[in-house]
């Protein structure tokens, strides 16, 4: 499940040395507790307080640096197909970590998180690393989700936990690096039996030809 | 376009795409990556409609579904009455996909449990530090279905937790197996992609193939001889294999040569065009053995396959060799049923709008036209309506009783022919005296997410004759014992289900007789059905549509006969030029780097379908 990607992987600045480890991580919660606000202040630092959804985004890319390790996230949106409760399991097949977000200001929005959670539990890959983040904690006059509340209910589940605000960057590096550091980075075989990953289809690969091969396509 | 309240859904579209079978999602995908606004409802809580892949579970579920055959609407119930009908139109009653699928067989051919104690809740403890897989995953049971033959997750005499070694000798209980139901992923219409089939050309040019993942099949088996074979792909087979001499190894090569040099087709094949590939083949002398992998597994045909189609099909086969693997084919990781899903992901990127458990009861009329759907209670409108063949009413088919599939599913505790490492095999077992049909043959192991570790999943497929028992007990009988008692003491037991023990015992004995074939160095005894399934589904892809089919409503086929997606793929491109001529079907949706991301925008954030018109250029523009 876990990690390098051929040579798809691009290299990162200054950190060739060490290995590079690629994971895919979707974000998961209701809508508009900030799933993409999160995604686009750690990848591009941005925040824009009326953010639209991302059209024609399916993923985004971001790394993360620890000691030996460039950990590199495809970080995955829903693209809204979670408003009707028609996400596709397709969105987080081999996800190996995952962000459910809720609003602090918002209970729904957490009791809709747990539901995810369980979600997760039961259908994505054993090992995956979830991590719970209550969101617009710069919101925290209006707050209706206590920390102490959903701190417990984390570390019931083996979540890891942080308030976060995309609006003011608070915790938003901070619970991607947590992430990264809790990943398995040298599981070649992983646990569910898979001793030979998935391979993406690229063009590229498409030059090598068969013998006495004449007519493509 | 306004959203009623309630958390309805608007009611204003471009399109509307019902079911989420792979021709209907390939549609929404292409409508969508234009620029139109797209609806894509489904009545099931899940995607791919006969074209999905369940959890074990979930396909027990989905097969009492289909025996009791609800989501069956009667008629305008009451969540309807208070759709307004304008004047001049009608309401066209829509009926239930689960009306073509017949004959479902479901059988456990092992013992519910052992005598050791099986404990119910187990729960979830830290998400790492737990490589050994399976312990503490399962944390729930789903509750709906209570009461099946299958859910024996009720005993809990002890508290103690059952090693989980999954690697077992044949002592598989359906305890066993339930308890890892969600790591099965069983397909509806299991099919490979040629490595340069039309499917494979789709994912790469539109960059869908970003979203899922592929094994290649690592082998290509033949039937010959009562045994299993590999067939010879690749040159490097070729003159590996042991199964042909040096001569006939020249020869094929020669042969499959001829085949692709198209600047001499004409003269090659000069006086062979009405007659058969077979006698192209004998005319070249061929040894039975190479014309048998010619025909029946390279060209996957049957003796009276006209002779260019049979080019065309080995062409076809050489042509896909060498781009991924060893074999020309490919398998979707999680099963076919992850395809039409990636297709209706990439409709969402690009703002459509998805929404399961939402049947469409009806379409709206009005002479010929179709105005919209029915919906739960809400009148939708579209310029255009897609929707699959088996929701349509019968009378805008000219013969809604035409063929159908034959499908069984096996879940075995190893594979038809054990390998060093996991294999993935396509079988095309040739038609013979008692099956006239070829039965196409693919067996997926754990590593795709077909099953959990242990053990395999074996799926058939043939054009239906009889009942899809009656059309694959025979060949199943070949390649697996289908005995409900232990495997140490199978030979001596005859079979309970049939009378097959004959065609067991030959063809063991002819494997165990051994021509020393490559793959034969152990001792080979058959795989024991854990778990079988077997039901037939109608084949819509030369379902002709009645001229009162309104213009604008789009009709998809259900899942084909062919091994490839190939009809799908046509059919949507075909039907998208009837929807809009002019535009460009699928292209390339940009790659993450190339995103550009809308800065600050007055728009507020309840107004996301607004946004979802952005032009092509716009979208791939590079960023800054």
């Amino acid at each position: 499940m876990a990690s390098s990607r051929g040579g798809a992987a691009q290299r990162p600045n200054n950190q060739s040395q060490g290995k590079i480890c690629q994971f895919k991580l979707v974000l998961l919660g209701e809508s508009a507790v900030g799933k993409s606000s999160l995604v686009l202040r750690f990848v591009k630092g941005q925040f824009h307080e009326y953010q639209e959804s991302t059209i024609g985004a399916a993923f985004l890319t971001q790394t993360v640096c620890l000691e030996d390790t460039t950990v590199k996230f495809e970080i995955w949106d829903t693209a809204g197909q979670e408003r009707y409760h028609s996400l596709a399991p397709m969105y987080y097949r081999g996800a190996q970590a995952a962000i459910i977000v809720y609003d602090i200001t918002n209970m729904d929005s957490f009791g809709r998180a747990k539901v995810w959670v369980k979600e997760l539990q039961r259908q994505a890959s054993p090992n995956i690393v979830i991590a719970l983040a209550g969101n617009k904690a710069d919101l925290a006059n209006s707050r209706a989700v206590e920390c102490d509340e959903a701190q417990a209910y984390a570390d019931e589940n083996g979540l890891l936990f942080m308030e976060t605000s995309a609006k003011t960057a608070k915790n938003v590096n901070e619970i991607f690096l947590a992430i990264a550091k809790k990943l398995p980075k040298n599981e070649q075989v992983s646990g569910a039996g898979s001793t030979n990953q998935g391979r993406r289809l690229v063009e590229s690969e498409g030059n090598t030809k068969a013998a006495g091969n004449c007519c493509s396509k | 376009m306004a959203a009623s309240a309630g958390g309805d859904l608007p009611t204003t579209y471009d399109v509307i795409v019902v079911g989420t079978g792979m021709t209907e999602s390939i549609l929404a995908a292409a409508a969508s990556r234009v620029g139109k606004q797209v609806l894509h409802i489904d009545g099931n809580e899940y995607y791919g409609g006969l074209w999905a892949s369940f959890n074990l579970d979930n396909l027990i579920k989905w097969v009492k579904d289909c025996e009791s055959g609800e989501h069956l609407p009667s008629d305008l119930d009451d969540s309807n009455s208070d759709v307004k009908i304008n004047n001049g139109e009608d309401f066209v009653f829509l009926k239930s996909s689960a009306s073509h699928i017949s004959n479902i067989n479901l059988k456990w051919h092992i013992p519910k449990k052992n005598n050791e104690a099986q404990v119910e809740q187990w729960s979830r403890k830290s998400q790492t530090g737990h490589e050994e897989e399976g312990e503490g995953a399962v944390v729930s049971q789903p509750s709906s279905g209570e009461g099946s033959h299958s859910r024996t997750h009720t005993n809990s005499e002890s508290e103690k937790m059952p090693s989980t070694n999954f690697i077992r000798n044949g002592n598989w209980t359906q305890e066993d197996i339930m308890r890892e139901y969600r790591r099965f992923n069983i397909d509806l219409a299991p099919k490979l992609l040629f490595a340069r089939g039309s499917l494979v050309e789709l994912l790469i040019s539109s960059n869908i193939a970003r979203y899922t993942e592929f094994h290649a099949v690592t082998r290509v088996l033949t039937w010959l001889d009562g045994e299993l074979n590999t067939v010879p792909c690749s040159r490097a087979d070729v003159f590996a294999t042991r199964y042909v001499s040096v001569v006939e190894k020249r020869m094929l090569m020669k042969l499959l040569t001829g085949c692709m040099d198209s600047e001499n087709i004409v003269q090659e094949f000069e006086g062979f065009e009405s007659k058969t590939f077979l006698d192209y083949l004998k005319s070249k002398r061929l040894t039975a053995h190479l014309l048998h992998y010619v025909l029946y597994a390279i060209a996957m045909g049957t003796d009276d396959m006209p002779c260019m189609e049979g080019v065309e099909r080995t062409q076809r086969f050489l042509n896909s060799l060498g781009r991924y693997g060893n074999t020309p084919f490919l398998w979707p990781m999680y099963g076919t049923g992850e395809l039409p899903q990636a297709f209706c992901r990439l409709c969402a990127v690009f703002g459509g709008t998805y929404c399961l458990q939402h049947p469409a009861k009806a379409l709206v009329v009005s002479s010929d036209r179709c105005v919209g759907v029915v919906s739960c209670g809400q009148r939708l409108v579209a310029d255009h309506v897609v929707m699959s063949i088996s929701q349509a009413p019968s009378h805008y088919l000219e013969d809604p009783s035409s063929s159908g599939i034959s499908r069984a599913v096996f879940i075995t505790n190893k594979s038809i022919m054990p390998a060093e490492k996991e294999p993935l095999t396509f079988l095309q077992f040739p038609p013979g005296p008692t099956h006239p049909n070829t039965v196409t043959v693919i067996e997926v192991g754990p590593s795709t997410h077909a099953c959990p570790k242990g053990l395999f999943v074996l799926h058939m497929t043939c054009k239906q004759n009889k009942s899809a028992r009656e059309d694959l007990q025979e060949i199943a009988g070949f390649l697996l014992m289908q005995d409900d008692v232990n495997p140490s003491d199978y030979d001596i037991t005859t079979d309970t289900q049939s009378t097959q023990t004959s065609g067991q015992e030959s063809s063991s004995t002819a494997s165990e007789g051994g021509s020393g074939g490559d793959d034969t160095a152990t001792v080979r005894t058959k795989p024991q059905v854990l778990w079988s399934m077997y039901f037939n589904c109608a084949e819509t892809s030369k379902s002709l549509l009645n001229a009162n089919v309104p213009q604008n409503l789009h009709l998809c086929s259900g899942p084909d006969l062919e091994l490839d997606f190939e009809f799908a793929v046509q059919q949507a491109e075909r039907l998208f030029k009837t929807m809009y001529p002019d535009l460009e079907f699928l292209p390339r949706a940009p790659d993450p780097e190339e995103i550009i991301i809308e800065g600050d925008t007055p728009d507020s954030p309840e107004d996301e379908e607004a946004n979802s018109l952005e032009s092509d250029e716009q979208a791939s523009s590079k960023q800054i």
